[in-house]
């Protein structure tokens, strides 16, 4: 074929294609118009249906003989990345700015993030992806874990890490490698410390120290953009390294997870952060920490907090000044003492609770102690103020409900 | 090169028509025959919407040239109809995002695979090339494979890939060297699209 005939068949290979002529139609069209059947049909589609989706570069095709991968069309890059696994998908991204691009290329959301550090392992999970990164024999290590087809069982594999540095550090550069592809979302992150780790296994405290210094690094590198934050550590610096990154303003929850809630929370609700969430779970408040500070809340819940009368009436003359809040679960263990009466009878922890909610509710005009209403001027709303008593421990809950639809044991399911 | 000269490539002895099967023929760009069976045809969307339009007998299997391929050598065809021949008969899969796409390599496609990195690249272009959706997905799966646990540097090197700057270089290079012949039909095509033109005969 001579060059002005190939020129003048791609002209009218883009005709058809315009038009939308079916595609072997315009090549039967074009063979009689030639007046033989010497063009190359699987050329011809190709071709035409480049043009038929608005490609009309008309670069003459490759030679066979130099396929490469950066060759390949873009369609089949895209489905040899989706192959790879997420470790491989990070490095890839570090080859050139184009793979970085068609790597970052698709939108993903996250329901689900745990990050998780102890002293000889580190280990994330994204979706199905699980990453395991430790040290054995001398060798560093990764363990993957993915799904199997199933999708239920799960599947391993173990493969040694090229890169020779502490696990810890390995996953956390990879963590920053995802944290700042803009593409890819997170709607929940789990933080874990050392949770639920024995004593004599715990992370150094120096080594502790690193660690959570370099996730401050990346994060305030890669500002976190999350609706909900779940952090598990006895350690204060861990929450402060964490909590400033995160955009103020996306993150809805925050869970502070260890018996000393890993954070002087006088510290922590200075933050914008904390200004702007709408929900929180803390494990333990204590007796000087100002309970106003959880009513801007939609809802809260708090796993160990003492009621003190103090406290009841802060909440009380709270309330209606909380125009978001909806919700709230106070949970205190029993304590052993045992009160008594004036006639000498033991008195209950949970009657001493109802007694003193009465007490002080009832100080204020719109409180029934017997409904345990409390109703909200000019609204038809009121709170609903219910002491009860769960295991060993006593609870103090609290809803905003309207009027007429108490259900008080539906309303205080899981937060988050 | 003439029919009875060009060395004929039978990549499925079953196919050969002692049963009466129907076969085609098929010819590579360096002009490599091939015979291969009806039902491996349907491996390939491409072809088998071919042969079906020509509408071919045996007598004209016969008689006629062979189907050109042009753009895919021969050793690479022999893989593709290798594979098709192997694979006939199974389901085509398809993707339609409902179920999460699980790909595993069986053991004779890993044999077939077991080539340099230029021809499989050359393999995949085929199977995309001529929409053999079973062959590229695991071809695509060997070269994610190939991936695994490398640094950026091996992957360079695994995948021949350039760098930035190497990259800039080839497309400047490119841009320069374009035919201006269809840089013209380009603009031409562009200008008759906003004017609604009519069919170009």
């Amino acid at each position: 074929m001579t060059g002005t005939e190939e020129t003048e068949n791609n002209m009218y290979m883009l005709y058809e294609a315009a038009n939308k002529t079916p595609v072997y139609e315009a090549y039967q069209k074009l063979c009689k118009f030639r007046g033989n059947f010497s063009i190359d049909y699987v050329d011809f589609e190709q071709k035409y249906y480049r043009f038929y989706h608005g490609n009309s570069n008309l670069e003459p095709a490759e030679s066979s003989s130099s396929r490469t991968f950066s060759k390949l069309p873009i369609d089949i890059i895209k489905l040899i990345i989706d192959e790879l696994e997420l470790i491989d998908k990070l490095t890839l991204r570090k080859v050139s700015k184009e793979l970085r691009s068609i790597v970052d290329d698709p939108k993903f959301v996250s329901s689900n993030v745990f990050i998780s550090f102890e002293a000889n392992i580190s280990e994330f999970g994204l979706e199905e992806n699980q990453i395991r990164y430790y040290d054995e024999n001398g060798t560093s290590n990764y363990k993957i874990t993915t799904r199997d087809s199933d999708g239920y069982t799960r599947k391993f594999k173990v493969k040694k890490r090229i890169i020779e540095e502490e696990h810890w550090e390995t996953m956390i550069r990879d963590l920053s490698t995802i944290f700042e592809i803009p593409n890819w979302k997170f709607a929940r992150i789990i933080w874990y410390f050392d949770a639920g780790v024995d004593e004599d296994r715990l992370t150094p405290p120096d080594i502790l120290q690193k660690r959570i210094q370099s996730i401050e690094k990346m994060l305030e590198a890669s500002f976190l953009q999350v609706e909900s934050i779940s952090i598990f550590s006895t350690e204060h610096t861990a929450v402060m390294a964490i909590l400033p990154n995160v955009i103020p303003g996306s993150l809805e929850f925050l869970g502070l997870n260890s018996d000393n809630n890993g954070a002087k929370l006088e510290d922590a609700v200075k933050l914008e952060q904390w200004k702007k969430l709408k929900r929180t779970s803390v494990e333990n408040v204590s007796d000087s920490f100002p309970i106003e500070h959880f009513f801007h809340l939609e809802s809260f819940s708090i796993y160990q907090i003492r009621f003190s009368e103090d406290r009841l009436v802060k909440i009380r003359d709270i309330l209606f000044k909380s125009a978001k809040f909806w919700r709230c679960c106070l949970t205190s263990e029993i304590e052993d003492q045992v009160n008594v009466d004036e006639n000498g009878e033991a008195i209950s922890t949970l009657r001493e609770l109802i007694n003193a909610v009465n007490r002080v509710m009832g100080e204020h005009p719109e409180y029934n102690a017997d409904t345990r209403c409390y109703s909200i001027p000019d609204s038809d709303e009121h709170f609903f103020v219910y002491p009860c008593e769960n295991y060993h421990s006593l609870q103090l809950k609290i809803r905003r409900v309207k009027n007429g639809e108490e259900d008080i044991d539906d309303s205080f399911e899981e937060f988050v | 090169m003439s029919v009875e000269n060009a060395p004929v490539v039978d990549v499925d002895e079953a196919a050969i028509p002692v049963e009466k099967k129907m076969y085609y023929r098929f010819e590579s760009n360096d002009k490599k025959e091939f015979r291969v069976s009806e039902l491996a045809i349907q491996q390939s969307e491409t072809l088998n919407r071919l042969v079906e339009a020509m509408g071919y007998t045996s007598e004209d299997v016969e008689n006629k040239p062979a189907i050109a391929i042009e753009n895919i050598d021969g050793k690479t065809l022999k893989l593709v109809f290798q594979w098709c021949e192997h694979h006939k008969g199974e389901a085509i899969p398809v993707d339609d995002g409902s179920v999460p796409k699980i790909v595993e390599i069986p053991e004779f496609d890993a044999k077939l695979m077991d080539i340099d990195n230029g021809l499989l690249f050359k393999l995949i272009w085929a199977a995309d090339y001529l929409n053999i959706v079973q062959l590229l997905n695991v071809s695509c799966k060997k070269v994610a494979n190939m991936a695994q646990g490398k640094t950026p540097a091996q992957l360079r090197r695994v995948y021949l890939l350039p760098s930035d700057e190497e990259d800039e270089a080839a497309k400047r290079a490119a841009q320069e060297a374009q035919d201006p012949r269809a840089r013209e039909v380009e603009e031409e095509f562009e200008e008759r699209k906003r004017q609604g033109g009519n069919s170009f005969f």
